[in-house]
């Protein structure tokens, strides 16, 4: 066997399903491989577990195992940094979880938004580009740790006895530079459509903010344009807007 | 070596971020040098970020990486590489080490290092990634020999072979890996002071040791995840005897102790440093 079919044979072996004996024998002593297969993904489905407590409690261990099977099976990792294996595991999950209508609706919000609080909370601070000062004629930097996110329930908030709010929500999970964690923080309907014209890098402020009210036919008057002063200055003060360029 | 080399001397230990408080904070002076795993803080920020500065003001810095296996059939990808080797530059490394395996193959990534065949196409590839990470990070490469538990395909040659092969054909230098060794000889019945005994002198620019946990079915996996064992500071008391002053790194990853009882480990491994160097670390 080649060394590149032996290693296929290997990622193979490890994340699709159970191996046959002639599979494992083709790589070698079939209860040494069988084990190799069991060690990587305890390590791989136990850091997933760490980082989504409260997603693994509102599944069950049963559902958490179907939709690693799948992500092992379909979407296998591909990310050299083992902390990122968190987000990939979620792309996968999320859609199955929101499909599976014996799991609570709001479990691809809230694995979706656990996944976003462990993301954050190590993202840099700072891109590679520098800022300068805020301009509205110029193109906003936000910082690199912080992520977006439109939920239909309030995964953010403590349930009540019927679960999670429903609805429409918005959320920038950010991380300001001295903390330790990423927070959640609400968003209304422009903010967050703001929010995501700044985080494509393409437009100045000002031209975002025009885009934005056009799409909504929101009237730039001076109530909007104070309020969104207002706004900005909050984004700016909190290091979600670390300047312009 | 380069003139960083020689600040790395004595006893280190892995700077992992569940000790990462503990090392901060202790009066040790026989720990004078961190590992760390560059995968754990490129293109990263927040808490893990500011703790690898605090420890960048207290020590030097070696590093170690996880996931590119020497034996992989591709190249790692340049948006991996250049944020490393930008990485190494801005802490000082004096060498990158990773190990003599694979962990993955087309894109995907398993997060473990598995055993390579003991074959003449995986000495070749191996030699041709270890020359590319030297040209591409700028820094020495050292290769650690990693336990395995069983032999991948069919071998053409020993693992011992497989090793100095490798090294050899690349001109690396060898992290040794004096548990990985004791754990092999273990699992596959061979004299570990024979195997160490046939390490290049010249090429050993540092040494690992760990715990290792025994199975009910007596199999060995190299867990770093226990106290290291009496036969290994055997082993490794004889090895620094033979190689004279080497770095050796205290490997504690999981299942960690109170930090006393890795400071007693420190403690014991400097003892037999220095006993068996005559290195006393000034």
């Amino acid at each position: 066997m080649s060394l590149i079919d032996l290693q296929r044979e290997a990622v193979e072996l490890c994340c699709g399903p159970e191996p046959s004996p002639e599979q494992l024998a083709a790589l070698g002593d079939e209860r040494i491989w069988r084990l190799y297969r069991e060690l990587i993904r305890n390590r791989l489905r136990g850091e997933l577990k760490i980082a989504l407590p409260r997603t693994l409690a509102a599944a069950g261990e049963g559902a958490f195992e179907r939709a690693f099977e799948h992500h092992m099976r379909s979407d296998p990792p591909r990310t050299r940094f083992f902390h990122a294996l968190v987000a990939a595991f979620v792309r996968s999950a999320a859609p199955i979880f929101r499909a599976d209508s014996a799991l609570p609706p709001y479990l691809g919000d809230l694995c979706v938004y656990e996944a976003a609080l462990w993301e954050v909370s190590d993202l840099p601070d700072h891109g590679a580009e520098p800022a300068s000062e805020f301009s509205f004629d110029k193109r906003p930097v936000l910082s690199p740790a912080l992520r977006l996110l439109a939920l239909r329930h309030a995964v953010h908030e403590q349930p009540t006895e019927g679960g999670y709010r429903q609805g429409e929500f918005y959320l920038c999970v950010h991380r300001r530079p001295d903390d330790r964690r990423a927070q959640p923080w609400s968003l209304n309907a422009v903010t967050f459509a703001l929010m995501q014209r700044f985080a494509t890098g393409a437009p100045t402020v000002s031209e975002a903010v025009q885009q934005v009210a056009a799409e909504r036919a929101i009237a730039l008057d001076s109530k909007f344009v104070d309020g969104l002063c207002t706004v900005l200055a909050d984004f700016i003060d909190r290091g979600i807007i670390l300047g312009a360029r | 070596m380069n003139a960083r080399a020689s600040r790395i001397h004595g006893i280190g230990i892995g700077f992992r971020y569940a000790l990462s408080r503990s090392t901060l904070e202790c009066a040790v002076p026989e720990i004078r040098w961190l590992e760390v795993h560059p995968e754990n803080y490129v293109q990263r920020g927040g808490r893990f970020r500011q703790q690898l500065e605090r420890a960048r003001a207290r020590w030097p810095l070696v590093t170690h990486g996880l996931t590119m296996g020497f034996g992989a059939v591709e190249p790692a990808e340049q948006a991996y590489v250049g944020p490393l080797r930008d990485f190494l530059r801005e802490i000082d490394a004096p060498w990158h080490s990773e190990h003599l395996c694979f962990s993955g193959a087309d894109g995907v990534m398993l997060h473990d290092l598995l055993p390579l065949p003991f074959t003449r196409e995986a000495v070749a590839t191996a030699v041709q990634r270890i020359r590319e990470a030297r040209d591409r990070l700028e820094l020495p490469i050292a290769v650690e020999n990693i336990s395995y538990y069983a032999s991948a395909g069919r071998s053409e040659m020993s693992e011992l072979d497989f090793l100095l092969e490798v090294l050899e054909g690349a001109d690396a230098k060898l992290l040794l890996d004096v548990n990985n060794v004791f754990v092999n000889s273990k699992n596959h019945g061979f004299d570990p002071r024979a195997y160490l005994d046939r390490m290049p002198k010249e090429r050993v620019v540092q040494i690992h040791v760990a715990g290792h946990h025994v199975r009910k079915d007596e199999l060995i996996l190299d867990t770093h995840g226990e106290a290291v064992r009496q036969e290994v500071y055997d082993l490794l008391e004889h090895t620094l005897r033979r190689l004279g002053p080497v770095p050796v790194l205290l490997e504690r990853d999981q299942n960690f102790p109170p930090f006393e009882e890795l400071v007693a480990e420190v403690k014991r491994l400097d003892e037999i440093y220095v006993r068996a160097t005559g290195d006393a670390c000034p």
